[in-house]
């Protein structure tokens, strides 16, 4: 009711409610029961949704097994579908399976690395006949030795769930149990030392592997002396090839490890391929057969950016040891030998400058920030150099 | 307050949310714990008085978001809400705790990471046939998968930390403490480690819970001698179950049972150190080798790529089944293309199917399982172009009339864009109920 109309009574039955600016606003009895109806009425509606929601939820209910089989199914063809686009895109190949303890990789790849790099990673075949087991890989460290350990490890594991695998052509002999033991652990293990994290760890290993077992061993001995991690290496590298008699790829530093394969005729020797160019080394990051001599520590504690003294004075103490390994008589590093420290005493492995190349080749560059490149810096130069 | 604490009382090892009003206020060491893990401000109740009482609290509106913050953390959380009216209370308002959450036992989309499993585990020993034994079960109640395995102490060790589950139950020992081999379990790093009274670890409760769950008198039809110690631990974890979610849990699937010699054996450390499931630097899964090869489209396909890849086989015939898959696929690659597109989309029936279950499904639920209903049949017919199709997905073909079916009964009973909760009305579709359509109506006609 306006305003123009505010000297009119309102008719029987209004009851005012509001006043506006410009009107008044009434209601009658009526409206009111209806506005209560309608209230009510929206009020029941929802709760009788709430009980209908029930019942519909209640009859799919009665089918939760027909829905889960139907999960089941669209999860199987998701994973299916997921692997096969993944091997159109990738240029993966059907593996052959087989029961036996063969293992022939063809131009293999590792999964993730191959996809972060592109066209420049190399490819690398890995043979395992049916008698074969220990093959120990040696070179210098960041020349691909630990890649192609793992992406051999991968390929077997991709296989064993029924997938391609990044390689040209793959038989696979499937294997019982899949063990990789990887360098000295980045991760803290509470009160225990990373030498014995990497001693429990390789135990395992050798207590529970099989003859249809797969092993990758990178580094093994890394987190103890040289001469101890030597010689365990060269144990564990032994027991592996005459005890256990599984296929194992070792990945080592440790060339006199390489002495392994005229003892035991299950064991050869890879190395990476490495290109010397005017003093530099190019990592072919190819794996051949044969075993290499040479460290190419000083190399890669170039790229490290250790100082130019400590790397002429390691060269100085390479060649001392070259003509040491040939004269078999005069002790290296006689010139500046530091005081305390005896010489001689081990002629195989006991030299302060292969101990300095090894320390060297061991340090993991990748890890090392640069406050732990400095200290490991500065250790070297207190042991090596007085 | 008195409510308070004896709410409190009802649930021990829970963080109390305890409705007043607008806020959900936590007291004494709650809140100082709810201070530190979601940053709010800390207050106290009586203030100055010598009963001064420390207080914590959330608006009700943003509780969800409190909540996930308190379950990623580790915590258990027990709600406690008014259920009467506060003008129509004569005295304290009634109060229920209406609802138990704890990292285990997540059904909910907003909680759960889709493409990962959440796992409970129950550790549990005892003497069998085969001499002393541990054990553990899982079960993801949110897709309704059940496994259990007998093992020595350290198998079981590894296969938690395989797992990685939310929470693990521990029997609690005579003396009161929790078993000894919580603390291996927590240097797994696993939360929540929750100790559980004994004897719902013994032979006689697995018997009681393993018949009410399944109907069946003994666990000899999923493969388990009736003294397995798998028995005992998957005992304790139905109760816990139970006692959580108030519900029945139909969706739980039969009792499957893990027997380590079918599959490819990876230690927790050699599995880390392959960087599987996360790089072992930086400890994400983006780098990771399942990451890099996952080309899944729906988080079930997702998830069942991690189980494949936790538990590769050694059986020959069951991956030559994978590889004819994957070849018949591989070998079409347009085919390929246009089967992913028809299920692209496809919502989380697994997940779906648990919170229909546990009683927790959004309208918005049942909305996208009858949109993934409906493009079925057509994935079907796509499939069955393919030239080896009984080798990819033989099970699917036969489910179509179902699909079909149960499609459409749900569009019949759901609106196409239901509202996202039942107390705003507006879900059910119109001429699903007369009565519902007459209220409607009235409603409406004003």
């Amino acid at each position: 009711m306006t305003h123009a109309h505010r000297d009119k009574a309102p008719p029987a039955g209004w009851i005012r409610k509001q006043t506006t600016v410009n009107s008044e606003r009434y209601i009658t009895d009526d409206l009111k029961q209806l506005e209560i109806e309608t209230t009510e009425a929206s009020e029941k509606a929802i709760a009788l949704e709430q009980q209908l929601f029930d019942r519909i939820r209640t009859a799919l209910l009665a089918h939760t097994a027909r829905f889960q089989e139907l999960a089941d199914a669209l999860a199987r063809l998701d994973c299916l579908a997921g692997l096969a686009t993944l091997a159109l895109e990738r240029r993966y190949c059907r593996p052959t399976l087989t029961e036996s303890r063969v293992l022939n990789i063809v131009d293999g790849r590792h999964p993730v690395l191959e996809q972060k790099l592109g066209a420049e990673f190399v490819s690398n075949d890995t043979r395992f006949g049916e008698s074969d087991t220990v093959a120990l890989i040696t070179g210098p460290n960041m020349a691909g030795k630990s890649t192609y350990i793992r992406q051999t490890a991968l390929i077997v594991l991709m296989a064993q769930i029924g997938s391609y695998v990044p390689a040209a052509s793959a038989t696979i002999g499937t294997a019982d149990r899949l063990y990789a033991r990887i360098g000295a652990n980045d991760e803290l293990h509470a009160g225990q030392s990373t030498f014995m994290v990497e001693m429990t760890e390789t135990a395992n290993i050798l207590n529970n592997a099989t003859e249809s077992s797969l092993v990758i061993l990178d580094e093994i001995g890394r987190g103890t002396s040289t001469l101890d991690g030597l010689s365990l290496a060269w144990a564990i590298g032994e027991h592996l090839a005459a005890q256990v008699r599984c296929r194992a790829l070792f990945a080592t530093h440790y060339h006199e490890l390489t002495d392994l394969a005229r003892q035991f005729a299950g064991v050869r020797n890879l190395n990476v391929a490495v290109r010397e160019w005017n003093d530099q080394v190019v990592f072919l990051h190819r794996i051949v057969e044969g075993g290499t001599d040479r460290s190419y520590g000083i190399h890669v504690a170039r790229l490290a950016g250790v100082p130019r003294p400590v790397l002429d004075r390691a060269r100085e103490l390479l060649s001392e040891l070259a003509v040491h390994h040939v004269s078999g008589s005069r002790p290296i590093g006689k010139s500046r030998r530091p005081a305390g420290v005896a010489t001689g005493q081990i002629p195989l492995f006991g030299d302060p400058a292969r101990d300095l190349l090894r320390d060297l080749a061991q340090a993991d560059v990748d890890s090392l920030s640069p406050e732990d490149a400095q200290s490991l810096l500065r250790e070297m130069k207190h042991r090596y150099v007085p | 307050m008195r409510q308070y604490q004896q709410f409190k009382a009802l649930h021990p090892g829970y963080v109390l949310f305890f409705r007043m009003g607008d806020f959900y206020e936590m007291f004494w060491d709650d809140a100082v714990l709810c201070n530190r893990v979601l940053g709010v401000t800390l207050t106290s109740r009586n203030k100055g008085a010598a009963d001064e009482i420390p207080m914590a609290g959330v608006p009700f509106h943003a509780v969800e978001g409190y909540l996930r913050k308190m379950i990623a953390a580790g915590h258990k959380v027990a709600i406690c809400e008014q259920v009467e009216d506060p003008r129509q209370a004569k005295g304290v308002v009634q109060r229920e705790v209406v609802r138990l959450m704890t990292p285990g036992t997540l059904t909910d989309e907003s909680m759960l990471e889709s493409s990962a499993e959440n796992h409970l585990a129950a550790v549990a020993s005892g003497i069998s046939t085969d001499g002393f034994r541990f054990s553990v079960a899982w079960v993801d109640l949110s897709t309704g998968a059940c496994i259990a395995m007998s093992a020595d102490r350290q198998a079981v060790l590894d296969k938690i930390s395989q797992l990685m589950p939310s929470e693990v139950l521990i029997p609690e020992l005579a003396s009161g403490q929790p078993h000894e081999i919580s603390v291996e379990i927590a240097a797994l790093g696993i939360k929540t480690i929750t100790a559980r009274p004994a004897w719902q670890f013994s032979m006689h409760h697995a018997r009681e819970q393993i018949q009410k769950q399944w109907s069946v008198t003994t666990a000899g039809g999923f493969g388990f001698a009736d003294d397995d110690p798998a028995l005992l631990a998957t005992a304790a974890v139905l109760a816990y179950l139970e006692e959580t979610q108030k519900t029945s849990l139909q969706h739980l699937r039969p009792l499957g049972r893990h027997l380590a010699e079918n599959y490819l054996a990876i230690d927790p450390a050699s599995w880390r150190a392959l960087e599987i499931d996360r790089t072992s630097r930086w400890g994400d899964a983006a780098g990771s080798l399942v990451e890099t090869i996952r080309r899944t489209r729906t988080p079930m396909g997702a998830r069942l790529l991690r189980h494949w890849l936790r538990n590769p086989l050694r059986d020959i015939e069951h991956l030559q089944a994978r590889q004819s898959a994957v070849a018949a696929l591989v070998e079409s690659p347009s085919s390929l293309k246009s089967i992913v597109e028809r299920y692209t989309g496809a919502c989380d029936v697994e997940r779906v199917v648990g919170r229909l279950a546990v009683n927790r499904a959004l309208p918005r639920d049942m909305a996208a399982l009858s949109r993934c209903l409906e493009m079925l049949p057509e994935l079907i017919d796509q499939l069955g172009k393919l030239a080896h199709a009984d080798d990819v997905a033989p099970e699917l073909a036969a489910m179509r009339p179902f699909c079909i079916e149960q499609c459409a009964y749900l569009r019949g009973a759901l609106k196409p864009n239901p509202a996202a909760h039942l107390r705003e009305g507006n879900v059910i579709a119109d001429g699903f109920d007369a009565d519902l359509d007459t209220l409607r109506d009235k409603a409406a006609n004003s």
